[in-house]
């Protein structure tokens, strides 16, 4: 029995009255939803993207742009539900939405509410054109659309293993960190001496459908899932790793074992704070970056500087534009690396937080090497954005299509180029591990679980540990001591240029960056793009590196 | 400086608003769908937005979006135990769901006294605060005149082959909050002197409040094509009518050809001249701080206000009363302030965080302020400040400068320390030197490692007070600032980046 039955009528019943009722915003006439899906309460009951109703309202929007003068639209419907468990509390949060956007002469519009209904369909087409034609008085602005070669349609479901929606009861979610916190509790604490914050589990599940006036209509289930397990008690402290962003559900925490890593990472930090303590002599220093450092260093200096957007002045009044800047400089001659680094950018990893079967533009996106051999080859594209590259493409004898990097957080915001999941590419030597990197370095600087802090263009910035993560000296490949408030301060170029080694296949490791709950203070500072802002995150497969004669500063020196 | 809601209430036929009405009338639903022996809290938002986005000297986008939010939190009179949901829908059957779930999720809990983890206390029924905070002119302008205003805005920076990009944005906000949650444990309060330890008197539900408000604001960014210079200029507040955006756009064309190809200088201590966009942008993360709730449980975070926890009596002593800033500054919360267009919180006066340099007051929350406090101090504003100044021009500031460096802004700040608000910040759109009295040359942009709590304890001079570019989406609504110069502030390293 739904939701919907029990409320006295069917959702299919609800919807036939609401198309019946015109009009946009009153609360009377909106589509009838589904949190009690949501909930797990009755599995099934939620009115599946798929439902043909659903193409229906897409296409009324695009009727309404074509008829009102739009030479192109597209038109994002989504479902989003947001999971939020602390321990013994689920709390959910649903919205439905929907963004219209249309092209009309050169420029574009953008219409959006949270209505899914036909009447509103209508009027957002309308509307989106309305936004677009304002602009169209003045000057000309050319766009060139790169072609689709392959027209989106059908369905996708991301894979995971528990769907947090459909697959386990948010209910059973909160008991599992109840026990967990009370099982920390006794672990790591005295009576009183436990500040167990077993934060939470968030988890996002996105049903998406998309249209376009170039015959695409695709619909598409996406997931993201992660969390934050911190413990301080008098026998023990930490903060688990492993549990950032990624393209999964509940089996992020369901099959893992948390005691296990609670009691490692808390026995880990022990050892660790066995060493002594020291002061920085300030200086050029041999450095080893950890895999998740390097997973950062790739989404700040390489996944944002190589989206096209940035590089063209687009974001300039707002994240910033790229070091990366005239294309025409850089696509096959700028020197960014040491020989030894390949980046290929891609949206199709498993568990990539990224990953998708369609942008939002219904593009199929392709693996894109980004860095090849240390020269960057290729920015991260949109239809419009792969127009501004054609004459370069042209030059290079390459083909003009869009790489597929258009995406919008939900139905309400406009589609920007976000970066795609990237990957480092590690050294074919399968006998350097992360180990063998520390063991092999005679004096040097170990960064692990690095922060970096890049300016506004990713020319350069600083690297520093996170509170879970350290600074460590080295001699004879051994950790001597703990560093306290070092940072190394770098140029983009020079530090990808001064690697001299790259970990083995058996180092690689995966992370979701770009913002989220273990970076709460920079989501709403720095790493943002577009007006209003949108955080978007992205996986990095990373292995570590060792880079030699690097500046290493004092932090906290004024 | 009555709120005249009948006359200024928008053309109900475009939907951009719920109104108030609209808003009453889903409560009374909710109301009438909500489960017998459970309280409620309920806070209805709806948005509306209407913006263009320019780059290269041309519209790159326009829009109309808006959105609506029913957060639900249901309580069991009995167990305090919780349920709470979210959902964008209001339609009878949705809010029906989002009921049973939340009920359900909060009859779990119940079962589990320990699962309750801590003190909850209800909101107070307080009204809002009576400011008026509405712009027809914000709420009226079209998107034709978006249009011509963006299209206007970048023909002074064309003319000179520079390439500008901007963003103007009308928005409108509007809420409700409705209660009928007791105060779970509390001792005598102001608002209740009579409730006894942890038990709840029957009152009458009553609706808490209805808000609305407007905000406007137009930035821009004229960039040299070669990347070779840049100026930024940038306003908001609740009024379009007082931001003059051709001004900003001569102002940021301006910027950007006195910053072209400039020139690394050492870095180390200088006086500097902080435009007061520069101050904002340095004074933000302090007010972040004052603004964190403070609480008895929370001694382990590190706070810049706070001397420590005092395991004897299990509280923690702050510097509270202690002259910590330069005594010419007051820096205040007043959602009296017209010109800052501050979003009222129900219940919430004018707040002085610093009085002529002591620190006077901290945010607390309610779970701490009622039991510890008595409940005097409910203060969680949702930011917003004025700080006052002098009358210093920053002509005078510049003449009375043998060596310094003038600031037009910073970007990137991250927090470094904070116990001492040690912030890395990126200067950016604008760095000069000052020497002997005049500006003599653009400066490439530098690293600054400083702590508001440092600068003003070195303050110099003070100019008038002027609102600022702080758009209120994120924790920080709007600002009014002096420019301000201060001496020995710290450059740590220069930047490539312009």
């Amino acid at each position: 029995m739904s939701i919907n039955q029990i409320a006295g009528t069917t959702r299919r019943q609800f919807l036939q009255t609401g198309l019946g009722v015109a009009g946009g915003f009153a609360c009377t006439t909106v589509f009838p939803r589904v949190l009690a899906a949501s909930g797990g309460i009755y599995p099934g009951s939620a009115p599946g993207i798929q439902e043909s109703e659903v193409k229906t309202l897409a296409e009324r929007a695009l009727d309404a742009a074509r008829s009102a003068g739009a030479v192109y639209a597209d038109v994002r419907l989504t479902r989003t539900r947001r999971l939020y468990v602390a321990p013994g509390k689920p709390m959910i949060w649903e919205n439905l939405h929907c963004g219209v956007r249309t092209l009309v002469d050169g420029y574009w519009g953008f219409a959006a509410s949270p209505v899914w209904q036909a009447g509103e369909m209508a009027r957002l087409g309308k509307e989106a054109v309305r936004q677009a034609k304002a602009n169209t008085l003045g000057k000309a602005r050319d766009v060139t659309l790169a072609p689709v070669h392959a027209v989106a349609s059908g369905h996708w479901d991301m894979p995971v293993k528990y769907d947090t929606e459909r697959g386990v009861h948010p209910l059973e979610m909160a008991d599992f960190l109840s026990g967990l916190q009370a099982w920390a509790a006794v672990e790591f604490g005295s009576q009183s001496g436990f500040d167990g914050k077993i934060k939470c589990f968030v988890s996002d599940v996105q049903e998406k459908a998309f249209a376009s006036t170039g015959g695409s209509y695709c619909t598409q289930r996406l997931h993201a899932s992660e969390g934050r397990i911190e413990f301080r008690g008098e026998k023990g402290a930490g903060m688990v790793e492993g549990l950032s962003v990624a393209g999964v559900g509940w089996e992020l925490f369901r099959d893992r074992d948390l005691r296990e890593a609670m009691k490692e990472t808390a026995e880990y930090n022990r050892r660790m704070s066995r060493l002594p303590l020291k002061p920085l002599d300030v200086g050029k220093y041999d450095v080893i970056l950890d895999a998740a450092t390097v997973a950062e260093l790739l989404g700040k200096t390489i996944g944002a500087a190589t989206e096209i957007d940035r590089a063209y002045g687009y974001e300039a009044n707002a994240g910033g534009t790229s070091y990366l800047a005239d294309p025409s400089e850089v696509l096959g001659s700028f020197v960014l690396a040491s020989p030894l680094v390949t980046v290929t950018a891609n949206r199709d990893d498993v568990g990539g937080v990224a990953t998708t079967r369609w942008d939002d533009e219904g593009i199929t996106p392709e693996r894109v090497t980004l860095v090849d051999k240390g020269i960057v080859v290729d920015y991260q594209t949109s239809r419009e954005g792969a127009g501004w590259l054609q004459d370069e493409y042209k030059r290079l004898g390459r083909p003009l299509r869009s790489h597929g990097n258009m995406f919008a957080p939900t139905g309400i915001d406009v589609p920007l180029i976000h970066t795609a999941n990237l990957r480092l590419q590690p050294d074919s030597d399968p006998s350097l591990t992360a180990d063998e990197m520390e063991r092999s370095m005679a004096k040097g600087i170990l960064f692990t679980s690095g922060n970096v802090d890049t300016d506004f263009q990713g020319i350069g910035g600083l690297i520093f540990p996170q509170v879970s993560g350290g600074a460590f000296e080295i001699k004879a490949g051994k950790r001597v001591a703990r560093l306290n408030g070092c940072a190394i301060q770098f140029r983009t170029p020079e530090l990808w240029k001064n690697i001299i080694k790259i970990a083995g296949p058996s180092a690689v490791r995966a992370f979701g960056t770009g913002g989220g709950l273990n970076d709460v203070y920079d989501n709403e500072r720095n790493a943002y793009k577009g007006e209003p802002r949108q955080v978007v995150r992205h996986t990095a497969t990373a292995v570590p590196i060792s880079a030699k004669e690097m500046s290493v500063i004092n932090r906290y020196a004024r | 400086m009555t709120r005249d809601i009948v006359s200024a209430l928008p053309d109900p036929s475009d939907h951009r608003l719920l109104t108030e009405q609209g808003m009453r009338a889903i409560v009374e639903r909710i109301q009438a769908l909500q489960p017998p022996d459970t309280r409620i809290d309920i806070e209805l938002t709806a948005w509306w937005r209407g913006d263009v986005r320019w780059a290269r000297n041309r519209v790159a986008m326009a829009s109309d979006r808006r959105d609506v939010d029913v957060h639900l939190t249901l309580w069991d009179a009995q167990s305090r135990a919780q349920g709470e949901v979210r959902t964008n829908q209001m339609d009878e059957a949705s809010l029906r769901a989002a009921l049973q779930l939340a009920e359900r999720a909060m009859r779990r809990v119940s079962r589990y006294p320990d699962y309750w983890d801590g003190i909850r206390i209800a909101p107070p029924l307080l009204p809002f605060p009576d400011t008026a905070i509405w712009s027809d002119a914000t709420y009226s302008l079209t998107p034709e005149q978006r249009g011509i205003i963006a299209q206007q805005l970048s023909v002074g920076a064309e003319a000179q082959q520079m390439m500008a990009a901007g963003y103007l944005q009308m928005r409108v906000h509007e809420t409700m909050q409705y209660s009928t949650i007791e105060h779970a444990v509390a001792p005598r309060t102001q608002w209740n002197p009579d409730e006894r330890h942890g038990e709840g008197v029957q009152r009458t539900a009553r609706l808490a409040g209805y808000v609305r408000c407007t905000e406007a604001q137009c930035s821009m960014t004229v960039r040299h094509p070669k990347g070779v210079g840049s100026g930024w200029a940038g306003l908001s507040g609740y009024d379009w009518n007082v931001i003059d955006a051709k001004q900003l756009s001569e102002l940021a064309l301006q910027k950007c050809q006195q910053s072209l190809n400039p020139v690394a200088i050492e870095p180390g201590r200088y006086t500097v001249i902080l435009e007061p966009q520069a101050v904002v942008g340095l004074v933000d993360d302090m007010i972040y701080q004052l603004n964190k709730r403070l609480g008895a449980e929370s001694t382990h975070d590190p706070n810049a206000f706070k001397l420590g926890g005092d395991p004897a009596i299990g509280l923690v002593r702050t510097k509270l009363g202690m002259k910590i800033i330069d005594e010419r500054l007051t820096i205040a919360h007043d959602p009296m302030e017209q010109r800052s267009g501050i979003m009222p919180v129900p219940g919430l006066g004018k707040i002085t965080w610093f009085d002529r340099g002591v620190l006077t007051a901290l945010s607390y929350g309610r779970d701490y302020a009622i039991p510890w406090l008595h409940g005097n101090l409910p203060a969680q504003p949702r930011g917003g400040f004025t700080i006052s100044g002098g009358d210093t021009s920053m002509d005078e500031m510049i003449h009375t400068t043998k060596r310094g460096l003038l600031v037009t802004r910073f970007s990137n700040g991250r927090m470094v320390n904070t116990e001492s608000i040690l912030i890395n910040r990126i200067t950016r759109d604008g760095l000069w030197l000052i020497e002997d009295g005049k500006i003599s040359k653009a400066v490439k942009n530098m690293r600054v490692t400083d702590s508001p709590l440092f600068a003003f304890n070195q303050v110099e001079q003070l100019g008038v007070p002027v609102p600022v570019f702080h758009p209120g989406e994120m924790d920080l609504p709007p600002a009014i600032v002096p420019p301000m110069k201060c001496r020995d502030f710290a450059f740590t390293a220069t930047v490539d980046a312009v």
